[in-house]
């Protein structure tokens, strides 16, 4: 490990590098980096004047060096790397000045907002570390991020390959927020628990909008805090920013006097600024902070510790056929939506178990947590007890996730807390050892104590370990219940430690489990439980817990529980299936989403399932569609039918599922949006209707390369498949993948459809059909499968 | 954010015999959306030369070729450029909304258009106080628009910190990320300017667009 940093005085960073090489006169357009070789004088004085000014650290002209944005450069990334830092160092050796490596973002944005995946960002980064610690830089500073997710890639890389220093500072908005909506407290919780060795603020704004981010950001974290703001914000007229040295000096103390210790400046600042902030703060002490705080994350949503939150447990095989069969078939979006509707319920952290026998962990682990976290905003728990499937889902999982779990076990300790610790999880301690699940609650206690104690060596803070004291069967074992609960209540007093429990299980086997579970849960929140793993979307148990906040002073002003119950009163009952005006056709088509799963549940008393998608279904569909053809109905009331159908197939997919039957399936269609092509809404309405007359749509998503079309073409021997694209720059990859489908063996049918696609073209292309819109593929997909 | 229903109403493709039935779904929708939206806007004003081949922007060494530019910027001494965005957060929504209940995904597509377009709109007000009273702003229009190329896009990303203020990405097809997102140029003058913009006849992508398709225009006649 090289030297630390001194960081007991404040440090001085130098000022912008665009802004000094705009003034020498450099074209809009070029490529800085270029100038590292072009030009290394005019580099080596810009970095000269900085350390006069007063900085102790210099940033290399690096900040857009990457393989991905200088691949049409004619200097090789590698090579402007190497000049910039031997530039940088020139200028600072005489000063005793460090040489930091700047490192910026890629230029591209990362899934699943864009298409560059983490580990591509990842490989970018690595390639940019090891060219700038060859080349002698003493520390790494990340910077300008706004993606958390870019950032977790850039910090990997840069603590994997080099054993420098690494200090990460990303650009928010005045509102708190980045552009990609990381907040604050997640970008601390989740780089401060990578190992950032410094943390902060850069670029977006002066340092007057920059100060209370900088508080808040100082309140979040244990580690060094720096801020390098713009000088104020630009003329759109002149382009000239609006603050003076002075100015902007004076604006930072009140940053300063909240913590930050190490402060520069971004675009607009020159070494006027510099010097200007040396002279006035060169003796400011470095003002103590708080540290970290106790809480997991997703980017753009902070789970904290300070009153009871509620992991959902429904993300689970166990006891689930539905689920069971959505895992072997890589239903993803059937995963998706048990985690929206626990969020929806309320839930704060969710459980993702896919431990099941014919499912690959360490494979479908981070398949399903790259699903969940591109569309639901709560942090996830890994739950596996297989640790390499926890080491890929902590890899890519974008925030500070939890794992479930590890034990008193010297072999789980061994195995599992190394990776809490440099992935910087929370982890659930299960209270077993050697010998087993202890019946008494003073053994469990002292598993607690040596699991608090393992974490300590391996440097994971206590607020991250939350101890699981089991509940077990009462049914079985009628003593365990106030076991469990005396376990929690000395763990949560005498270790203050954080406690989960499971309080489902406890009722296992006996009649009437929604009461003892309620029950139970509210004995356990009086016991000091914080994380009660449940089922969110029973409403007794939310009920439950609504009542308890309440009670306890967690819902100030009895809010929440106002807001849940007040609209419940004098609600009118429900209406019984067997009640409803409306037939099932009559439901579909009216767009009646519960009423028509409700009746469909109903009728499968007496009917088979194909029947109803045959007699009912079907029927329902066609009569929204001929309504759209004839200019009776419209695209929104096709969709809301569409809907009703989705709801109706669910019911009869899990009912399925419970008898082990085989799914309803007339064929299977891939579809995909054309590469370069990311508006996929178009793509995604043909899909939700085809999906409900029946057939199989493989979905490749968007912006899909024709080799990824034609690969999953023939793996599974696909008749028909839908391209999409929106623009007319993206459809020569529409014809590629035509002509590269064509060219196969076994050419499948092709139709083709979206804003920019005529029919004319579709003939053009070769393709064997043009679909205008989601009633004609429906039409071409009977005319291929015949059905 | 001085959203009009009626605008997403038009973009989510609601035939208008049916706005009534449908504005207060799209109201509440807006509500639920709102905190979601982060408008960005960034904007430059430059110089303006004639060239031979249409339009030059000195200070960025940035060519705007053909006759849509000329006829837009005719009678400007400067030029605006101008990006903004709804943000990335919405296009998460949108595509969280499509794999749960497409029906709302299409109305929420149009109130997102509706928006961006909403967020231009404000700014062209900004442009206006910030420029002064006796300055005369053209229609706004972006690459793309008549014979302007939309290849233009990549130069102005390339040439201006766009994505810096703003989040926003330019793709290798031209497209932007987040989607709900414009770039446009207004033209700058001393005197008063026509309108100019000409409807579908002028348009290089009539060919292919949804709208018309639908019989309907962007250039709003509702």
């Amino acid at each position: 490990m090289s030297k630390p940093i001194d960081k007991q005085k404040i440090l001085f960073l130098d000022g912008a590098m665009g802004t000094m090489l705009q003034k020498s006169g450099m074209p809009a357009g070029k490529k800085p980096e270029e100038l590292n070789i072009e030009s290394p004088k005019l580099l080596e004085s810009i970095h000269r004047q900085y350390l006069e000014a007063g900085a102790h650290i210099v940033y290399a002209n690096t900040f857009g060096a990457s393989p991905l944005k200088m691949k049409e450069s004619s200097v090789p990334f590698d090579k402007a790397i190497e000049a910039a830092v031997k530039n940088a160092k020139k200028a600072a050796v005489p000063f005793g000045g460090l040489v930091a490596l700047d490192i910026g973002p890629l230029g591209e944005l990362l899934e699943p907002m864009g298409s560059l995946s983490f580990e591509e960002a990842y490989d970018n980064f690595a390639a940019i570390v090891k060219a700038g610690a060859d080349a002698g830089a003493d520390l790494i500073v990340i910077e300008t991020m706004s993606d958390l997710y870019e950032a977790k890639a850039a910090l990997l890389a840069a603590k994997e390959n080099s054993d420098l220093e690494v200090w990460v500072t990303m650009s928010f908005e005045a509102d708190g927020r980045t552009f990609t909506g990381c907040t604050i407290e997640s970008m601390a919780m989740t780089l401060e628990g990578l190992g950032a060795d410094v943390i902060g603020l850069n670029c977006s704004a002066g340092p007057d909008q920059m100060a209370p981010l900088l508080k808040r950001l100082v309140q979040c974290t244990s580690l060094p805090v720096a801020a390098k703001p713009n000088a104020g914000l630009p003329d759109p007229v002149t382009g000239a920013y609006d603050m003076d040295p002075g100015q902007f000096a004076a604006s930072l103390k009140e940053c300063l006097d909240a913590g930050v210790s190490i402060i520069g400046g971004c675009c607009g600042t020159t070494p006027e600024f510099i010097s200007q902030i040396h002279q006035e703060y060169k003796d400011h002490p470095v003002q103590k902070h708080p540290g970290r705080i106790a809480g997991v994350c997703s980017p753009s949503h902070a789970t904290l510790m300070d009153s009871v939150r509620v992991i959902g447990e429904r993300i689970n095989p166990t006891g689930k056929k539905r689920f069971q069969q959505a895992l072997l078939e890589e239903d993803l979006d059937y995963i998706v939506s048990v985690g929206l509707s626990q969020q929806e319920a309320g839930a704060d952290i969710l459980d993702v178990n896919v431990g099941f026998p014919g499912v690959d962990e360490a494979d479908m682990l981070p398949k399903v947590v790259k699903a969940l976290q591109a569309a639901v905003d709560i942090p996830l728990q890994l739950d596996s007890s297989d640790p390499s499937a926890l080491e890929k889902a902590l890899r890519i999982y974008n925030g500070k996730p939890s794992i479930n779990s590890v034990n008193g076990t010297l072999k789980s300790r061994r195995a599992i807390l190394p990776l809490a610790a440099k992935y910087g999880a929370a982890v659930v301690g299960l209270t077993i050892d050697e010998q087993g699940i202890p019946s008494d609650a003073a053994r469990r206690v002292s598993i607690a104590a040596l699991l608090k104690e393992s974490c300590k060596e391996y440097g994971i803070p206590s607020g991250d370990l939350w101890i699981d004291p089991l509940s077990l069967t009462v049914s079985a074992q009628q003593s365990q219940a106030s076991a469990s609960l005396q376990a929690l209540e000395q763990i949560t007093r005498e270790l203050e430690l954080a406690t989960v429990l499971g309080v489902s299980n406890i009722s296992f086997g006996l009649p009437n489990r929604p009461l003892l579970n309620q029950t139970f849960l509210v004995q356990a929140l009086q016991a000091g439980l914080k994380l009660p793993i449940m089922n969110p979307n029973q409403k007794e148990m939310m009920d439950a817990l609504a009542a308890f906040k309440t009670l306890s002073g967690q819902d100030p002003q009895c809010q929440a529980y106002v807001e849940r119950f007040a609209n419940q009163a004098g609600a009118p009952a429900k209406t019984a299936a067997s009640q409803s005006p409306h037939t099932l056709q009559e439901a579909i088509a009216k767009g009646l989403k519960s009423e028509a799963s409700k009746i469909a549940a109903e009728l499968l008393k007496t009917q088979k399932e194909l029947d109803l998608v045959e007699n009912d279904l079907i029927p329902a569909l066609d009569l929204v569609g001929q309504e759209y053809e004839s200019g009776k109905a419209f695209l929104p009331q096709l969709l809301s039918a569409a809907g009703a159908a989705q709801a109706v197939f669910e019911v009869l997919k899990t009912s399925l599922a419970q008898k082990g039957e085989s799914k309803i399936s007339k064929g299977t269609i891939v579809m995909a949006t054309v590469q370069g092509d990311i508006h996929d809404i178009g793509k995604n309405i043909v899909k939700t209707v085809l999906e409900n007359y029946g057939y199989t749509i493989l979905d490749l998503g968007k912006d899909v390369a024709p080799e990824k079309i034609v690969e999953a073409v023939e793996e599974n021997q696909i008749r028909l498949v839908g391209l999409s694209a929106l623009m007319t720059t993206t459809l020569p990859s529409m014809e590629k993948t035509v002509r590269m489908l064509r060219a196969l063996k076994n050419p499948p049918k092709i139709m083709v459809g979206g804003a920019v696609v005529t029919p004319q073209y579709a003939k053009d292309i070769e393709a064997d059909y043009y679909s205008k819109d989601a009633n004609q593929g429906v039409a071409i997909a009977r005319e291929v499968f015949g059905s | 954010m001085n959203l009009s229903l009626d605008d997403a109403l038009f973009y989510a493709g609601i035939p208008k015999l049916l706005w009534d039935e449908y504005r207060p779904r799209m109201e509440s929708l807006y509500q639920n959306a709102r905190p979601l939206l982060q408008e960005r806007a960034f904007w430059r004003v430059y110089s303006l030369q004639k060239s031979p081949q249409g339009c030059y922007i000195p200070d960025l060494d940035m060519h705007l070729p053909g006759q849509s530019a000329r006829t837009m910027l005719e009678g400007c001494s400067h030029v605006v450029i101008l990006a903004a965005t709804i943000g990335a957060s919405f296009d998460r929504k949108l595509s969280v909304c499509q794999k749960t209940d497409m029906a709302r995904a299409v109305l929420l597509d149009g109130l997102g258009s509706a928006a961006v377009e909403s967020v231009c709109d404000e700014l062209e007000k900004t442009i206006q106080q910030a420029l002064g009273p006796h300055v005369f702003l053209s229609d706004r229009f972006s690459c793309g628009y008549g014979d302007l190329p939309l290849s233009l896009q990549q130069e102005l990303f390339a040439k201006l910190p766009v994505s810096r203020h703003t989040g926003i990405h330019v793709l290798p097809s031209f497209m932007m990320n987040p989607s709900k997102s414009v770039t446009a140029f207004i033209g700058v003058s001393s005197h008063p300017l026509p309108a100019r913009i000409r409807g579908c006849a002028f348009c290089s992508m009539k060919e292919s667009c949804r709208l018309r398709k639908e019989g309907k225009s962007c250039v709003k006649t509702h």
